[in-house]
């Protein structure tokens, strides 16, 4: 066996491999026993069933919308994080990353609590248990991660560049869409996947606030939780292998993309 | 003319203190300094990347210290270059008259190309070149824009002996050439000295164009002073 770097083969190297090996088949055990769980023939009617169909669907146009909504406040909030000096700057900081902290169904509930009050009163019919519920629970969730990755890549961009691109004759923001953003590429993609494959997970926020009504606000998260309720295995199954074929394309693809714009 | 008055900043634990400073239209001026002394953070209030406490900045007769780095046309080269990694040779060039709208872009660009000798490289991307190439490619992309005056920040610090050579040559050729005023900070006391440029000291924060404090400062740093100075010019 060859070891990057190292020729001898210790006592450490075998745990190390062991535990790699062990981490493995952990997963690929848990997505084997879905399909041995359900045949391909029920699983594929399953997955054309009307309400699957409708949770992919909702799941798709939700987790888009919910991703892009939070990029637009997420990067530029980022770019601002590493780069301006402000006071009170570090308690914004970890108030922003709270969420990644924090339980997803806790801030499903301070969003319902959100709308209790006089000011998200005026609010609360257009999002407590409808669709846009989900997107707004799905940006909780999500932004505060987008922020975390965009601002991890600003700070690894010298802010030289776009000094040297304000002297070529580029206002503040010229300097920031012309140069930071296309060399925060890499990040912007890491970003853009993990956000959208987060939103499309989201259960915890999005049960609390939209709650979970089938053919209403049933995501593929939520028509797991629906049709374990209802011992609906085999639906249940094929909501679990779109989820996981979905991740795992896009876990795929952010890898290939790492490669093709590397950080500066 | 570039003239710097009663400049002081203070950033963190060091402090720019009364730089006064005056560079007449087409000079190569030389400000001289170790490391630390704060040659670039001078360099940048010029160029309007960071703004003095107090002092003023005047170019041409124009008071420009309150304008921002994209109204005072000017060219800057920093010691890591900072070209651009996502745009290849000549977009990096073309990148400050893109910016402003030139309408001769290609013209200039081929012209700036021609000027640096790198009209071979103008399709290469920026991680394929060497470094005295890429100091190439700064200069070029900061003479596009045609500035007032050229600030280089220790230009030949990443480059070996042989490079420095031909670089100190090559700058020497393109100042001839397009005329333009040079502000070229510098650390390397050996080779500024042998140029033909004027020459100031920068340490501690504190700028010293005098003669006599020059020819002290030389004295004590290198143990000897250069026979240009020892001449009194």
């Amino acid at each position: 066996m060859r070891l990057n770097g190292n020729r001898s083969f210790s006592s450490f190297s075998f745990l190390a491999l062991a535990s790699l090996l062990a981490l493995f088949l952990f997963f690929v055990t848990l997505l084997l026993s879905v399909f041995l769980y359900v045949g391909p023939r029920e699983l594929a009617s399953s997955l054309l069933s009307e309400e699957i169909l409708f949770s992919i669907r909702l799941s798709l146009i939700t987790a888009t919308m919910a991703t892009a909504a939070c990029l637009l406040v997420a990067v530029p909030a980022a770019y601002a994080l590493s780069r301006f000096n402000f006071r009170g700057k570090g308690l914004v900081d970890v108030l922003l990353y709270l969420p990644i902290g924090m339980p997803p169904v806790a801030l499903g509930a301070a969003l319902l609590i959100f709308f209790g009050t006089p000011m998200g009163g005026i609010f609360s019919a257009r999002f407590v248990f409808e669709v846009p519920g989900i997107i707004l629970a799905q940006f909780a969730v999500i932004s505060a991660l987008a922020t975390k990755i965009m601002k991890s890549t600003f700070d690894g961009i010298d802010p030289e560049y776009e000094s040297v691109a304000r002297t070529l004759g580029c206002s503040r923001f010229q300097a920031f869409y012309k140069v930071a953003l296309p060399l925060a590429k890499g990040g912007l993609i890491t970003a853009v996947a993990i956000s959208w494959i987060r939103a499309l997970g989201e259960f915890g926020a999005t049960v609390m606030l939209a709650g979970a009504t089938r053919m209403k606000t049933e995501t593929l998260p939520v028509a797991i939780f629906l049709n374990l309720e209802t011992a609906d295995v085999v639906k249940m199954s094929a909501a679990v292998l779109i989820l996981a074929g979905v991740g795992l394309t896009a876990l795929i693809l952010i890898h290939k993309l790492g490669k093709r714009w590397p950080a500066v | 003319m570039i003239r710097v008055e009663n400049l002081s900043m203070r950033l963190g634990n060091f402090a720019l203190t009364d730089v006064n400073l005056r560079v007449q239209r087409g000079e190569h001026s030389i400000i001289l300094g170790p490391i630390g002394s704060g040659k670039t953070t001078l360099l940048k209030c010029i160029a309007g990347i960071y703004r003095p406490d107090s002092g003023r900045i005047e170019m041409d007769g124009e008071d420009v210290t309150e304008l921002p780095p994209e109204r005072r046309n000017i060219g800057y080269v920093p010691q890591d270059y900072r070209l651009f990694p996502h745009l290849t040779v000549s977009e990096n060039i073309s990148f400050g008259l893109r910016v402003r709208r030139s309408g001769n872009l290609e013209d200039r660009t081929r012209a700036m190309l021609d000027l640096v000798g790198l009209s071979d490289l103008s399709r290469q991307c920026i991680k394929c070149l060497s470094e005295g190439q890429k100091q190439l490619v700064a200069l070029a992309r900061a003479l596009a824009i045609q500035p007032k005056v050229l600030l280089l920040d220790e230009p030949f610090t990443r480059l070996d002996s042989t490079a420095k050579v031909r670089l100190r040559r090559e700058l020497r050729r393109i100042h001839e050439q397009t005329g333009v005023t040079i502000i070229h900070v510098t650390h390397d006391f050996e080779g500024s000295l042998n140029s033909r440029n004027r020459v100031a000291i920068m340490n501690d924060g504190r700028l010293v164009q005098d003669l006599s404090e020059i020819k002290k400062y030389l004295d004590e740093k290198l143990g000897y002073i250069p026979i240009d100075l020892r001449a009194g010019g």
